[in-house]
């Protein structure tokens, strides 16, 4: 079955969007603005829905949105729109500099000029473009058969979703950027069953830009499910303590990332939210601790040439060996704080962190008693770094032997204390759902509380 | 666009569903001073779902001209025939029921969209520099404001053809607090379908600076929760988080013909019989929640759905497929995000119903233990096995209230809490603020209930 008749609902490509935000962004100049930007995006999706048990619906969209930003004597106002008709653009760049008229007057919101950006390939295959239903039945229907490989796994959700992103930006500094990607993206969520025992859930997802070597990179993700799930049967809780725990790379970004994307932003800083404001230059982790935001690496799915305002991304060093050594900034919160851009409207692109020169198994070795926290289902406050929640998928550990998966554990602690007690960092960090990539971690001072 | 769809639908063969969905959504953020969001952005197109040789087809389009939509019905029809291949059970014919129709408007929506824009942001920037304001200890405050309009029309094969206009208003209020080297955040939120004066009539609204500042500020210095299991008393908020988290989604159908914890629960005592936890569409025992609407996204009328009477279950949620599984009527438990979503089973509003224990008999007659105040964020497991946070904690000694205490996580088995509840207050209120439920999708949703105490893990300090 070819493209067009299954996936191509509305006609997307990055000439037709950039001709979009070109008419938009003209409409904003002729009604008044006095600088605009404008992001046009495009989508077409098809994606496979898995549940209970079974297949359940296939489902095609094509998507378009035109977002405008408008300036107007210092105030600021946005409105997007995904309507095609006539008057769509000219009624969205009205409703924009309406809200423009009554805001509030801002010295520092400016749009940033023109730059070079660095190009970042291997992010868009045609191929992936253009994959038929069919073939991509075929892909989830070996997906879910890896998943579900034990008979006492049961599948309670999946789908498997192949997409084509197209993007164009303009602004009244003359910025004109176009993008285009592809991605292939999978999840899976599922559960142990037999007559006398239903475990805890687990879900695991994976991503990929590209076709090749994308059914098997799938079902290494449904076989890492399978044994998760078989490894929770027969889970006991253990006696309460406080001390150490080994964080899995889920864990490490769930629980790190949040507080650590939170001190070093611009916004948090120029309001005086962050504990990080003076801290450039020291040391606010161990020194075995190192965070990268790589932002061009398409082992990771967040890899862009520029961040979303059209500003050029480059790699970052945020704490290199425990040291603080960036703050994040967009135009305007550099505005704000006397400083340049450093490419982070919109966060952080591709994390990294680096490993260390244990093995996962020597971590455990190296401490009394520890859990191994799989998975994390709990609330991390990102201001004061405080956490509490359930270690799902996790397992007891004494003198380095495991001993049983754990039910019902909480943990408690305090992130940016955890930062500084870290007492081993596995070898051998692997990206995670495209997300991230980090190591195991092995921490001290959790409050572990058992049923 | 009603008679427009049904124009179209009349022209096809087999079951064809059409969803009109256009959504308004405007918001303001309010932070030192100056505005950081002021947004207008509008959203809509057509859903198209069929069901061909026994499965599921869907395609959406943005293109509202009856050859866009008409091609959608294709690319469904398409997807339905193709998925057929590798699906094994096939789907039966949907049961016949009482579909909507008509037009409704539900309270509100033609008020708050007359009221000026410039008005509401006005408000946030008062209520930003008051509660900046309030407190020496406030560094910080961000008022927000949001208004979800939403237009829905749908229209099936077999008979729906309903519109429905609702709107739904929120505002949150956060307050940052510094002393001692230590920083804490506090937070009110509130949601209401309904207009300007609904979303004011709040019962948290009249004090949500007071309250949030004092939030902040309480919480400066306050020390830890100790973990571990104890006696607490949830309040409305925790209530209804409890009700979503815990229960709701596990009595989901599609969740329990995965395999949740309620499968076979039907008839059997599953809670204390003090517990009533019902979901319903309507506005039971308190105006105007978050989750309110008439009808689902599959024209199918809301109700109130019992799911747990004296302590006994009785009825899982269910959209039109899953009732024809399990041989009753649907429930009005479909919903879509957005005209590109496919309806699942999702809660609207879900509530524990009020008992005859006032609040003060219930502190007064607890010698140990914790009251929990402010719904936070949580989850939910296959095994009934929960999590979610709430804002702090008040220590209960001898049945009086004292010390507050942060970071209350709380954890335990739905079923089994549930079995441990030995008073229910009189006191009903929606209190899930300004809140959301994930599930593929997100969706509008509200909760509440009354004052509860039960036993609960707490997970806090060792």
């Amino acid at each position: 079955m070819s493209l067009s008749q299954t996936r191509r609902i509305s006609a997307i490509d990055e000439a037709g969007l950039l001709d979009r935000a070109s008419a938009l962004l003209q409409v904003a100049l002729e009604q008044g603005a006095d600088e605009a930007q404008v992001i046009s995006r495009g989508v077409e999706e098809t994606k496979v829905r898995y549940e209970k048990n079974d297949f359940t619906c296939t489902s095609t969209n094509g998507k378009l949105t035109l977002s405008l930003k408008v300036y107007k004597n210092g105030k600021k106002g946005t409105a997007t729109t995904n309507e095609l008709g006539v008057d769509a653009l000219a009624d969205t760049a009205r409703r924009a500099l309406s809200l423009a008229s009554f805001s509030i007057e801002d010295e520092h919101i400016s749009l940033p000029e023109n730059g070079i950006t660095t190009e970042v390939p291997g992010r868009y295959d045609s191929s992936l473009a253009e994959l038929g239903t069919d073939d991509l039945h075929a892909l989830a229907a070996e997906f879910i058969a890896a998943a579900s490989a034990d008979p006492r796994i049961s599948l309670d959700g999946g789908q498997v979703e192949v997409t084509k992103y197209c993007e164009a930006l303009v602004n009244s500094n003359g910025m004109s950027r176009t993008d285009a990607v592809t991605r292939l993206d999978w999840t899976v969520m599922g559960l142990g069953k037999t007559e006398t025992e239903t475990t805890s859930f687990d879900y695991l997802s994976d991503s990929t830009w590209s076709l090749a070597g994308a059914t098997e990179k799938a079902k290494e993700t449904a076989a890492k499910l399978v044994s998760n799930i078989l490894q929770s049967f027969g889970p006991r809780s253990c006696e309460s303590y406080k001390g150490h725990i080994v964080l899995s790379p889920a864990v490490v970004a769930d629980m790190f990332l949040g507080p650590i994307s939170y001190h070093v932003s611009g916004s948090s800083l120029m309001d005086g939210k962050s504990r990080w404001e003076a801290s450039l230059g020291e040391l606010v982790a161990s020194p075995s601790f190192t965070l990268v935001d790589s932002a061009h690496n398409v082992k990771l799915m967040g890899a862009t040439p520029y961040d979303a305002e059209g500003v050029a991304t480059k790699p970052t060093v945020i704490i290199e060996d425990g040291v603080l050594r960036a703050h994040l900034d967009s135009t305007y919160t550099a505005s704000r704080r006397g400083t340049s851009s450093t490419g982070h409207c919109g966060g952080m692109h591709t994390i990294e962190i680096t490993g260390g020169d244990s093995t996962r198994e020597e971590l455990l070795q190296s401490v009394d008693q520890a859990i191994l926290v799989e998975r994390f289902s709990g609330n991390v406050d990102p201001l004061t770094g405080d956490f509490s929640g359930i270690a799902k998928g996790s397992h007891f550990y004494k003198n380095g032997r495991h001993q049983h998966p754990l039910t019902e554990t909480m943990i408690a602690g305090n992130v940016f204390d955890l930062l500084k007690d870290i007492h081993g960092i596995s070898k051998d960090p692997k990206p995670h759902c495209g997300r991230f990539i980090a190591p195991w971690i092995l921490v001290g001072g959790v409050s572990v509380t058992g049923a | 666009m009603r008679s427009f769809l049904e124009a179209i639908v009349a022209k096809q063969t087999g079951w064809v569903e059409l969803r009109y969905h256009r959504r308004l959504l405007n918001d303001f953020t309010v932070q030192k001073g100056r505005v950081d969001v002021a947004n207008s952005s509008v959203t809509g197109g057509i859903g198209v779902r069929v069901l061909e040789n026994g499965s599921w087809g869907f395609a959406s389009t943005v293109n509202l001209s009856a050859a866009a939509i008409e091609s959608a019905i294709e690319t469904a029809r398409a997807n339905a025939l193709e998925i057929s291949k590798i699906q094994a059970k096939k789907i039966p014919a949907l049961p016949r029921v009482t579909l909507g129709q008509g037009d409704i408007t539900l309270p509100g929506y033609d008020e708050l969209m007359s009221r000026p824009l410039e008005d509401k942001l006005s408000a946030m920037v008062s209520m930003e520099r008051e509660a900046a304001g309030s407190a020496s200890q406030i560094h910080t405050a961000m008022a927000s404001y949001r208004e979800i309009f939403e237009d829905k029309v749908v229209v099936t094969s077999d008979g729906a053809s309903i519109s429905q206009k609702l709107v739904r208003p929120e505002l949150r209020l956060v307050a940052y607090a510094s002393g001692d080297g230590e920083q804490n955040i506090g937070h009110t939120s509130l949601g209401v379908t309904g207009g300007w004066d609904c979303l004011f009539n709040h019962h948290k609204a009249g004090a949500i600076i007071e309250d949030t500042v004092r939030s902040a500020v309480d919480l400066l210095g306050a020390p830890h929760l100790p973990g571990g299991k104890t006696k607490v008393i949830l309040e409305p908020s925790v209530v209804g988080l409890l009700s979503h988290e815990a229960i709701g989604h596990t009595v989901e159908a599609d969740f329990v013909m995965s395999g949740s914890v309620a499968a076979g629960k039907i008839g059997k005592r599953v809670a204390s019989e003090l517990v009533t936890l019902c979901d319903s569409g309507a506005a039971e025992f308190g105006p105007t929640p978050g989750g309110l609407m008439a009808f689902d996204d599959e024209g199918v009328p809301t109700e109130n759905t019992v799911i747990i009477e004296d302590g006994v279950f009785k009825s899982y949620l269910h959209n039109r497929e899953s009732a024809a599984h399990f041989g009753v009527a649907p429930t009005g438990n479909a919903r879509a995000w957005l005209y590109h979503d496919e309806p699942l089973i999702r809660m609207r509003n879900t509530y524990i119903s009020p008992g005859t224990t006032s609040f003060e008999e219930m502190v007064a007659s607890t010698d140990e233990g914790f009251l929990l105040v402010g719904a936070g964020s949580g989850q939910a497991d296959a095994t009934g096995e929960f999590m979610f946070g709430t804002d702090y904690a008040v220590e209960i000694k001898n049945g009086k209230l004292g010390r507050k205490f942060k970071e209350a996580t709380i954890s335990g088995v739905a079923f089994d809490v549930l079995s441990t509840v030995d008073a229910v207050g009189s006191e009903f209120k929606w209190d899930l603020g300004a809140g959301y439920c994930g599930k593929w999708q997100p969706a509008k949703v509200d909760a509440g209930g009354p004052y509860v105490r039960c036993e609960i893990t707490l997970g806090g300090r060792q």
